[in-house]
C-alpha cells in the first residue's frame, strides 16, 4: 500500500471510529502534539477554533452525550498528495432535543508516520450553528 | 501539457490579485458548480453561465471588487484538485469579509467540469445576508 492509500486509510479510521463512538480508538491515531481546526469565527461561532487533543476530545464527548445513537458517517471522496489527505464526507445524527444534525464535512488532514498531525475541518457552519446553538 | 494542479495554481495566483478571468477561463461551459450549505446561496449551479449570473452577481453585489482568494494549500490526486484559500475582502459597506475555501475540483481536458465548494457558511450569511438576485444592468 503507497503511504497516500494508508494516509487516506487513517483518515478515514479517525471518523469510522468516531461514528462507533470508540473515541480511544480515534484519538490512538492522533500525534500528542496535534492540533484540529473547527471552521468559523471564534466571536460569532462557539465551537470554532484550534483544539489541542484533550480539548477535541472534550468536544467530541459533549456532542456524543447530546447525540445518544452517535453520529453516522457516510465517505464520499478522499484525495492524497504528499503528507496530505482530503476526506469529503456526510453527518447524520439526531439530537436528544429531537434536531437532526446533517453535515457535510471536507477534512484537510496532514499524516506523517502513520499519526495525524494536523487536521482543518471545513462543514456547513450554519446548519452547525442552527443545530447547536440557536434557541 | 501542464498538469491540472498547475492549470489551477496559475488560476488562483490571478485570483489572489482579484483577476477572475483565468478562473472563469478554465471552468467547463457546463460545470457543475455546487455551493454546500443548506442556505439561499447552497445548491447546484448548472453551467459557467449560471454560476456567472446566480452566484457571481448576487455575490459581488454584496462583496467590494475585486474579489481576491489567496492559496493557502493546493494537492492532486488524477482527475481531482483541491484548493484551500483564504479570501482577504470587505463588503460594500465596509465590513472585513475574510472567509476560508475548500474546494474539490474534478478536472477533464485541463478545464474544471466539477467544483465542490466548502466555506463558513455561518460568515457568509451574516456578512453577506441571504442571496438576492439583483437586478438586470
Amino acid at each position: 500500500m503507497t503511504t497516500q492509500e494508508n494516509n487516506k486509510r487513517i483518515a478515514r479510521q479517525f471518523f469510522e471510529h468516531f461514528d462507533k463512538q470508540n473515541l480511544d480508538g480515534a484519538f490512538s491515531l492522533m500525534a500528542e502534539d496535534a492540533q484540529f481546526k473547527i471552521p468559523g469565527k471564534p466571536a460569532e461561532s462557539p465551537s470554532a477554533g484550534a483544539y489541542g487533543k484533550d480539548r477535541l476530545r472534550r468536544l467530541f464527548e459533549r456532542v456524543l452525550k447530546n447525540v445518544p445513537d452517535g453520529v453516522r458517517m457516510t465517505f464520499k471522496s478522499a484525495i492524497a498528495e504528499g503528507d496530505m489527505v482530503a476526506l469529503e464526507m456526510e453527518g447524520l445524527g439526531k439530537l436528544s432535543n429531537g434536531r437532526a444534525y446533517n453535515n457535510e464535512y471536507v477534512i484537510l488532514f496532514v499524516i506523517r508516520d502513520g499519526l495525524i498531525r494536523e487536521v482543518r475541518e471545513y462543514n456547513d457552519t450554519l446548519h452547525a450553528y442552527n443545530v447547536w446553538h440557536a434557541a | 501539457m501542464p498538469s491540472n494542479k498547475e492549470i489551477v495554481a496559475a488560476a488562483f495566483e490571478k485570483m489572489a490579485a482579484g483577476d477572475p478571468s483565468l478562473y472563469l477561463g478554465i471552468m467547463a461551459d457546463d460545470i457543475r458548480y455546487e455551493l454546500v450549505g443548506d442556505n439561499s446561496w447552497g445548491r447546484v449551479y448548472n453551467g459557467k453561465q449560471a454560476f456567472r449570473e446566480e452566484l457571481g452577481r448576487p455575490l459581488m453585489s454584496r462583496v467590494a471588487p475585486p474579489l481576491k482568494m489567496r492559496v493557502t494549500r493546493i494537492l492532486a490526486d488524477g482527475d481531482h484538485v483541491i484548493l484551500e484559500s483564504a479570501g482577504e475582502n470587505a463588503t460594500r459597506s465596509g465590513e472585513a469579509y475574510n472567509n476560508r475555501y475548500c474546494m474539490i475540483m474534478r478536472m477533464a481536458g485541463g478545464r474544471i467540469v466539477e467544483l465542490t465548494e466548502y466555506t463558513d457558511t455561518d460568515l457568509v450569511l451574516r456578512r453577506l445576508g441571504e442571496r438576492v438576485q439583483p437586478p438586470e444592468a
